[in-house]
């Protein structure tokens, strides 16, 4: 009687398994990469604090280009960084091709959701935030971004900025 | 609906989520039954974690908006879906399905913006699980 070859044995790796390998692969770099631009951040802050208590001027720091300028953020510092670079209002779509621009949004399937969706939030008064946390008893956390017509600003800028 | 599984961490919550499959042709009641079960399951699973994740909030955020928004949207998928379930005739069913997708995938695009603010690195091995 012919012996009967086990499920997995000489079984050729398929190309679902080889991408999500790859995709392991490549989310670890990612990550390893992100720690490092953090401990470079950290370093570069512990100088200017050396810098200032020598009485030193800081310099601006050299981190607004590069496609990874915006690594280790929150979406919102992200946002807030490009708008104060830009230094006028401005629309979802000029945002969201600025975040995906400098590695902001790490989605692959409709990065759109996540800058839109961290938009409308830090858009919201404190009014509606309470009416949506209904009874809660919390701490309010103030708006960010302001509109501005069909743009949108940083919550400081005067409305009739252009 | 959801017995032994009560998500209380994130990757708890990806691991018990289904993937809900849509016809890619001719839909039948059956199918349909079939999705809005899976959906069903994936929003209780979903509404237990908020809850948990939520039973401490003392401080707004990001991350404590999307929770609560993502409790509700699924409170109301999983009250449509219940409805689906326990009716056996339906009228224009292809039409039903396509607004249970439509439906479901900004369900899906929620759950993924909050696993992108609790983390970043599970949110990657979101897709294909939903």
């Amino acid at each position: 009687m012919a012996k009967k070859h086990s499920g997995d044995a000489g079984r050729v790796p398929t190309i679902d398994a080889a991408i999500r390998e790859s995709e392991d692969r490549v989310r670890r770099e990612r990550d390893k990469a992100q720690r490092f631009v953090q401990a470079m951040d950290k370093y570069l802050d512990d100088l200017d604090r050396v810098k200032v208590s020598a009485g030193r001027p800081l310099e601006p720091r050299r981190r607004d280009s590069g496609p990874f300028r915006y690594l280790g953020m929150t979406m919102i510092e992200a946002i807030e960084t490009f708008l104060d670079k830009a230094g006028s209002p401005q629309t979802r779509e000029q945002i969201m091709d600025e975040m995906r621009d400098g590695g902001a949004v790490l989605a692959q399937k409709r990065p759109e959701v996540e800058v839109n969706k961290s938009i409308d939030y830090w858009l919201l008064s404190e009014a509606e935030k309470r009416h949506k946390y209904k009874k809660r008893k919390i701490k309010i956390v103030p708006p960010r971004l302001k509109r501005f017509g069909e743009k949108v600003g940083r919550v400081g800028w005067p409305q009739d900025k252009k | 609906m959801v017995k032994n599984e009560k998500p209380e961490t994130l990757i708890h919550l990806l691991a018990s989520y289904r993937h809900a499959q849509f016809p890619t042709n001719q839909a039948r009641m059956r199918d349909l039954a079939g999705i809005a079960t899976t959906i069903q399951h994936n929003c209780a699973l979903t509404v237990h974690f908020a809850d948990r994740s939520l039973r401490n909030l003392e401080e707004d955020g990001e991350e404590a908006f999307t929770l609560v928004a993502l409790k509700e949207e699924a409170t109301i998928l999983k009250r449509r879906c219940c409805g689906l379930v326990k009716r056996k005739r339906r009228r224009n069913l292809s039409q039903e399905v396509e607004s249970l997708r439509v439906q479901y995938d900004n369900f899906t695009g929620s759950v993924k913006h909050l696993f992108h603010l609790l983390d970043h690195g599970l949110a990657g091995r979101l897709d294909g699980v939903l």
